[in-house]
């Protein structure tokens, strides 16, 4: 294994749900996307962009309807039952939210042990070990091991989900809004605490986020999806300051900013998301674009590279005019 | 009295629920609202924001909650001393309120516009086609596109945008002169919350409507308050304008607040660790004694676990609940202790 092969790749994943009606709801549109070893990418869009879908299907939770999911180079579809349980173990997940997550029934202790047992990984007094040591890692007093995910705050309770999906020592963490039900004061130790671990054990993180705040802290490299595509990638720093897609403009314009004396002169997005069962033809942004042109109106605009390491899905990508809708 | 009153003025309002009132939820609450401006109620989950919200409407189920205060006054009336016929006449016409999610404030199996005009009629009398008429204006005011085909509308036929501006409507129809909205943003994606955001100070420009607008958002706050007030565990802990606020906070917890909050600032570097505020918010039966940020307060000094904290005036218009309020100096100080 070489350092530069992705330690995930999904490769022009589609995903449709059948409404039951006749209609189809399109979640997500040829999406392709590779996480290197230890690097963090978030998924960054509003809700029903379809990035939980994309998630999922990361997580072979769900299956593709077309396309493909490689973990360490390996197919997931190609895997037999027992090859994707053993996958499995490198890939694990935290979810938004803990108390829905965890089972009431169960003491904190039982809930990170179980990933060990499912996996017999170690000896009955080495799985003991391991369960008080990643408590402790994840900031939990011992004396909390013995307690019910009701006897916890939120925030320790997230911890705890953090702990269990840490057990079976995985190479990449799918996170899909740990933090967005925390408080904020909370918000920052989980945060902290995610990135911390990150870089101890070497994890690749996939972060799934609508918080442009929190994703300009923990991630390398972001995605910006819109209706089942992603519309733009790149570095973080360099898709915030500079977005080449009018969407991740807008969206980066709209985030609340927690500087009085900079208030916005306007609202910058007009209009709402038009719905995943009847996509608008062309660039499913264009009804809201400010700068669409005739040819969005009848061709999806691929989504190419730009400069190096830069991705964008914008017919008018690299035009000035671009430039000049983005914020300064 | 020499000044003229304040249009809402709140005395140590106090709301306590279960035996007796044994839970007391929200504490000794105090500030002033003038008329035309927004004061945002800023604060955690549990922090009491919303009970102060509704008590101020008069909401709580009879028998269900304690409320008391010194003063809780809206426009030159005594709230407290009104009965429930006339609170109830009040609601709508005076002060009206909109909730974090329409769809449980909407009715699913009524048009859109029935339930607007029901709203009016209930306080004004029209006739049907009058308030057709004042429905269609309203439904224009807060930009539903092609209004007078949406008045047929269901509510779920509408996206989560378009049902928050019909809550705005449905509140603002009988021309309230304070809107409380409690966390009315928070379930809205940011590029609609923004344009909700536009919608109520533009409205309220218009209208010239008071409000108290409940968030535990930070970035709204900045957005959109005149004044802001900080709740915690229960209780207020500062006061003051939105700049006073963000700018130079005066109490260990906003300032914890503010500097815990991820942001974005476009062109700025982001700093790599967020200062967290340790520990965990107290319940009500476990407030610690003395000050209730005590044990979590970086400021704390030994005469702080002693007593409860009285406000304190830091500048004019700026009061802090704090006995070791943060000055420039002291700020500075400790943020190079957590540099090292």
């Amino acid at each position: 294994m070489t350092d530069t092969s992705p330690l995930l790749a999904a490769e022009n994943l589609v995903r449709h749900f059948p409404t039951g009606k006749g209609q189809i709801v399109h979640a997500v549109n040829d999406v392709s996307l590779s996480i290197a070893p230890g690097e963090t990418l978030a998924l960054v869009g509003e809700s029903g962009c379809g990035k939980s879908t994309l998630g999922r299907m990361i997580m072979a939770l769900d299956r593709p309807d077309k396309g493909s999911v490689r973990l360490l180079g390996k197919d997931l579809a190609r895997m037999g039952r027992r090859e994707l349980h053993s996958a499995r173990r490198s890939v694990q997940m935290i979810f938004q939210d803990p108390s829905a997550s965890l089972d009431p029934r169960w003491s904190a202790e039982a809930i990170v042990r179980e990933p060990l047992d499912n996996y017999r990984i170690g000896t009955p007094a080495e799985r003991r070990d391991r369960v008080l040591y990643l408590l402790e890692k994840v900031g939990l007093r011992p004396d909390q091991a013995k307690r019910f995910p009701h006897e916890l705050s939120g925030g320790q309770r997230q911890r705890l989900g953090i702990a269990r999906a840490l057990a079976t020592r995985p190479r990449l963490i799918v996170a899909d809004e740990p933090v967005s039900a925390l408080d904020v004061s909370i918000r920052a130790q989980v945060i902290n605490l995610l990135c911390d671990l990150r870089d101890e054990m070497e994890l690749s993180l996939l972060f799934i986020s609508h918080d442009i705040g929190v994703v300009s802290h923990i991630s390398d490299r972001i995605a910006v999806m819109y209706l089942g595509r992603i519309v733009e990638e790149g570095e973080t720093a360099t898709v915030l300051n500079a977005p080449q897609h009018p969407y991740t403009a807008g969206l980066l314009e709209s985030v609340p900013r927690p500087r009085p004396s900079q208030r916005r002169q306007r609202a910058p997005l007009e209009g709402d998301p038009p719905s995943p069962i009847t996509l608008p033809s062309g660039c499913a942004f264009r009804p809201r674009c400010p700068i669409a042109v005739d040819l969005c109106s009848h061709s999806v605009p691929p989504l190419a590279a730009t400069v190096p390491g830069r991705r964008t899905a914008c017919h008018r990508a690299g035009e000035t005019t671009l430039q000049e809708t983005s914020h300064v | 009295m020499t000044a003229q009153q304040p249009f809402l003025s709140l005395r140590n309002l106090s709301v306590g629920f279960g035996p007796q009132g044994a839970i007391r939820a929200v504490r000794d609450v105090s500030f002033d609202l003038e008329a035309g401006k927004t004061l945002c109620l800023v604060g955690e989950s549990g922090s009491g924001k919303s009970v102060t919200a509704t008590s101020i409407m008069g909401l709580h189920k009879p028998g269900s909650a304690v409320v008391t205060a010194d003063r809780l006054r809206l426009d030159g009336r005594d709230l407290l001393s009104c009965d429930e016929a006339q609170l109830s006449g009040l609601r709508g016409s005076l002060m009206a309120m909109i909730f974090q999610d329409p769809m449980s404030s909407l009715n699913p199996a009524l048009t859109i516009g029935f339930q607007l005009r029901e709203a009016l009629q209930l306080h004004e009398k029209v006739s049907r086609k009058a308030a057709d008429a004042r429905v269609l204006e309203i439904l224009q005011w807060v930009r539903i596109p092609d209004a007078a085909r949406r008045m047929n509308a269901y509510p779920h036929q509408l996206s989560g945008g378009m049902r928050q501006r019909i809550m705005i409507a449905m509140a603002l129809i009988c021309r309230p002169r304070l809107l409380i909205a409690d966390e009315p943003t928070t379930a809205l994606d940011v590029t609609v919350q923004a344009q909700i955001l536009w919608l109520l100070s533009e409205l309220q420009r218009e209208f010239g409507t008071a409000i108290i607008f409940i968030t535990h958002d930070l970035g709204v706050v900045a957005e959109i308050a005149d004044d802001v007030a900080v709740m915690y565990a229960g209780t207020l802990v500062e006061r003051g304008s939105v700049h006073d606020i963000f700018e130079r906070p005066s109490h260990g917890y906003t300032a914890g607040l503010l500097r815990a909050t991820a942001e974005f600032v476009p062109g700025e570097e982001s700093l790599g660790r967020l200062e967290e505020i340790p520990g965990n918010v107290p319940s009500f039966s476990m407030l610690p004694k003395g000050c209730s940020f005590v044990d979590r307060c970086r400021f704390a000094a030994p005469s702080c676990h002693e007593r409860t904290p009285d406000w304190r005036q830091v500048a004019e218009g700026h009061d802090t609940r704090c006995d070791q309020p943060i000055d420039d100096a002291r700020a500075a100080s400790a943020l190079r202790e957590t540099m090292i």
